[in-house]
């Protein structure tokens, strides 16, 4: 293999792989580069907008829990009949029944919305400078009221309408912490004030629900930036950070980019929710779909160099294969029978190049063939040439000797005869040896020659024949079939100088579109190893051993003039001759054409 | 007597020609012998001459070509025989087309030239009107020949031919068979059946023989053909008849 072959073999390799993996990367990596820049550009300004949306909807709960809470100041505002039964309520002790009626309405409606909203606590009214108040709907002195803490931050603030702040709230003197609670403050139009205490755990847990993500902060303030309440999240937050949203929301300052900052005012700017996301919670999703897409990629370069690998090794391997068979060819060529490349019958491709290559391949052995054709003809016209005596030198001596001999002897008829007879014979055997003679006429010659055998070893040998003349009648034989048999014998047998006659029997019998043909001999045989080395030379066509160029010679003709692989058949054993077989077909079935002669000439 | 000539280019052949048979026996005379076709060729033109025995291989001109040259010079009463020692297609085609009857093959076999002879002179014959002379022999000619034939017959039966039995009596095997059936009013091949037959009934008996023994005995070497032959001459195969005869 040279150094050529091995850098195609290496260049193919390297380049079908390279076509392979482009093929497979080269969507792969425009898909996924286009997951990316989705990703990466679209997908937060929308999940911004998703989560301010989300947010919107839930400050507007907070709104409306906020405006269910004016209720009661309206309630007061809305019923001037009432607000001064309620003034008097909280000025005087003494009460007339229109004004203990209106309060038992007015209680009854605070009993009922503070119990059916289980966020408040508890609902004062009180007025500045008026000795009474009312407590969750029920009248107490004013210095009777424990839970005062109220009084002095709203005391601490400056004046306004409305009033919201945080706080502990102690409704019994046996608590030491009190209760944390949200007050708001509604001032009224007669400065009553309507002090309502929220549960701050429930604010907490409300502004907890409120939350879309993991990690998100949400918490209220006051217009003036003080938290009211925040959730578990945003306590964590530090305090600079909540004011800096505060002045974010004043001033629009920049914030820190890592966090998503949302804000709603409420109550026209009484209060203000804030809603703060940490970034990487808001594009986790987005981030888990690059990683995703990553892996992906990566596993699909894998993927698909592997399979580049193994397709290409297996496109290697046939090119390889055909390689080796063209190489192979060159040196010796091969026969067209081994050329099975592979099982490819999947493949069209494969398939194309098969054929190609069998045809040159083919087309090789063809040629190589007609070359060993030519020098096997060239070989055999120098045989003939050296061989084949001038045939009328032949004849003309055969006359002479003749013609001398009946000079010669006084009874010469014998001898005159067995010349005629070996002329016959001879003639017969110099005609052309492709053209086919009946069967009659071959058996008849074969006669002529056992005849000329028996007059010089009288009674060695006895011929006797079985066959029906109907039965021959139309079958075609080639020339010289049955003297190299008859020969084979008498080499076998005869020169053993046996005194036992040899008996030959040949049985010409039908059978379908075959003449079956036996020729069997009682002589001495050949033992199983000389008898397998005969029939190895007969199927090598191989004419060494002079003693069976006969039957090497039948057999090749026979099976070349009647296109069969194998003619003879051939077994023999030690003291029981041999015993051949052969078949001839009737001459319709024969693929030569068959040119009758006359014998005459 | 018609007139010969041979055309050889070898002496010795013109020689063992001339010996071959006895021309004058079967009412030819060879009058001339050349080795040169045109010597031949310039003798014929000048004499008349019945029958031209050619080789059709010499060195100067093929016997085709004297045929030929022949023709051209419009000698039409001689006719031509041809020997050859090789039978070469091409050759017997281009005689047959002119009009050459005879080819003989060398080495040129009596029986065959005497048959040919014999039926030339029966056309020569004809062509001058000549009486035959066979008819003018006496009746003792024809029994000596019979008799010559039937005792071969009796001892060499197996083996026995027509082509034989006239080599024998030294006569045409046409003529032969001729004579035989005249005299004896059964064909030759008919009587040697016979005598073929009455010796396989003999041997028959004998029953240390095999059947394929006894047909091989009388000539038979396809043991079938004897078996039918023996039938339609007895009415019974072989071994029906050898168990008729043992009991």
């Amino acid at each position: 293999m040279n150094s050529q072959i091995i850098g195609i073999r290496r260049r193919f390799f390297i380049t079908s792989l390279a076509k392979y993996m482009l093929m497979l990367l080269v969507p792969i990596i425009s898909l996924s580069s286009v997951i990316g820049w989705v990703l990466n550009n679209q997908v937060p300004s929308m999940v911004r907008e998703h989560s301010e949306s989300l947010f919107a909807v839930s400050s507007l709960s907070l709104d409306t829990l906020f405006k269910e809470l004016l209720q009661p100041k309206i309630f007061i505002e809305a019923n001037p009949e009432m607000h001064i039964s309620l003034l008097q309520y909280l000025e005087q002790e003494a009460t007339d029944e229109k004004t203990k009626q209106n309060m038992l309405r007015l209680s009854h409606y605070l009993d009922t919305t503070r119990v059916s909203r289980n966020y408040i606590h508890s609902m004062y009214i009180a007025k500045e400078g008026a000795p009474y108040m009312l407590m969750n709907g029920e009248r107490i002195r004013f210095l009777q009221m424990l839970d005062n803490s109220w009084l002095n931050q709203y005391l601490t603030l400056p004046e306004d309408n409305f009033y919201i702040f945080q706080r502990n709230l102690r409704a019994y003197s046996f608590e030491k912490e009190g209760i944390p609670v949200i007050t708001l403050i509604y001032v009224t139009k007669y400065h009553e004030l309507l002090v309502i205490n929220l549960f701050h755990s429930y604010f907490s847990h409300f502004l907890q629900s409120l939350t879309q993500y993991d990690n998100e902060a949400i918490w209220v303030s006051d217009g003036k930036g003080s938290i009211l309440s925040e959730n578990w999240t945003a306590t964590l937050i530090p305090e600079q950070v909540k004011m800096k949203a505060f002045a974010y929301g004043e001033n629009h300052s920049d914030f820190e980019n890592n966090y998503q900052l949302t804000m709603k005012q409420l109550d026209n700017g009484a209060l203000i929710l804030y809603s703060l996301i940490p970034k990487a919670v808001l594009n986790a999703s987005s981030i888990i779909i690059l990683r995703i897409t990553v892996i992906s990629v990566l596993l699909a370069i894998f993927v698909s160099f592997i399979l580049s690998l193994v397709f290409t090794r297996k496109s290697y391997l046939q090119i390889n294969k055909i390689v080796e068979l063209f190489e192979q060819n060159l040196q010796h060529p091969i026969s067209p029978i081994d050329l099975k490349i592979s099982d490819t019958q999947r493949d069209p491709f494969y398939y194309i190049l098969e054929q190609v290559i069998s045809l040159y391949v083919n087309q090789a052995h063809l040629h190589a063939d007609l070359l060993q054709n030519s020098y096997q003809l060239i070989r055999a016209r120098l045989a003939a040439l050296q061989y084949q005596i001038n045939p009328h030198f032949i004849f003309n001596t055969l006359q002479m000797i003749d013609i001398q001999i009946s000079k010669d002897v006084s009874n010469s008829k014998l001898a005159n005869h067995m010349i005629q007879e070996f002329s016959r014979l001879l003639r017969y055997s110099l005609e052309d040896p492709t053209t086919l003679v009946p069967l009659s006429q071959e058996i008849e010659m074969t006669k002529t020659f056992i005849k000329l055998f028996q007059y010089r070893n009288t009674g060695a040998l006895q011929v006797f024949w079985y066959y029906e003349d109907e039965a021959i009648e139309s079958v075609n034989s080639i020339r010289m079939l049955f003297q190299p048999l008859i020969e084979n014998v008498i080499s076998h047998s005869i020169s053993k100088l046996d005194s036992r006659p040899i008996t030959v029997r040949i049985r010409l019998a039908p059978r379908n579109e075959y003449l079956l043909c036996s020729v069997i001999d009682n002589g001495c045989g050949v033992s199983a190893e000389r008898l397998e080395q005969i029939r190895k030379r007969i199927d090598e066509s191989n004419c060494e051993l002079q003693n069976q160029i006969g039957l090497v010679n039948v057999n090749t003709r026979l099976s070349l003039s009647f296109s069969m692989a194998s003619a003879l058949k051939i077994n023999s054993k030690p003291e029981h001759g041999f015993a051949i077989f052969f078949s001839i077909p009737y001459a319709q079935t024969s693929g030569n054409s068959v040119r009758m002669e006359n014998d005459t000439f | 007597m018609y007139r010969i000539v041979l055309l050889d280019d070898e002496d010795f052949i013109l020689d063992g020609l001339k010996q071959l048979i006895n021309w004058e026996e079967w009412g030819f005379q060879i009058d001339a012998t050349f080795k040169k076709p045109r010597l031949a060729i310039e003798y014929i033109s000048q004499n008349h001459i019945d029958l031209l025995i050619s080789d059709i291989r010499m060195p100067d001109l093929t016997g085709i070509e004297v045929l030929h040259e022949l023709k051209r010079r419009r000698i039409t009463d001689t006719r031509v025989m041809m020997l050859s020692g090789y039978a070469e297609f091409t050759y017997a085609l281009e005689a047959l087309r002119f009009g050459v009857k005879d080819y003989l093959l060398k080495p040129v076999d009596r029986q065959l030239l005497l048959d040919t002879l014999i039926s030339m002179k029966e056309d020569l014959d004809k062509f001058y009107n000549v009486a035959d002379l066979a008819d003018s022999h006496p009746e003792g000619y024809y029994q000596a020949i019979v008799d010559n034939v039937k005792a071969y017959l009796d001892k060499e039966y197996a083996q026995a031919t027509l082509d034989q039995a006239a080599l024998l009596v030294a006569l045409s095997p046409n003529y032969v068979s001729k004579v035989f059936k005249q005299v004896t009013g059964m064909k030759f091949s008919e009587y040697l059946q016979i005598v073929k037959m009455k010796h396989a009934e003999k041997m028959l008996l004998d029953i240390n023989l095999k059947i394929y023994q006894v047909s091989y005995a009388v000539g038979y070497d396809n043991p079938k053909n004897f078996t039918r032959a023996f039938k339609q001459f007895f009415g019974l195969t072989p071994w029906e008849y050898r168990e008729a005869g043992c009991t």
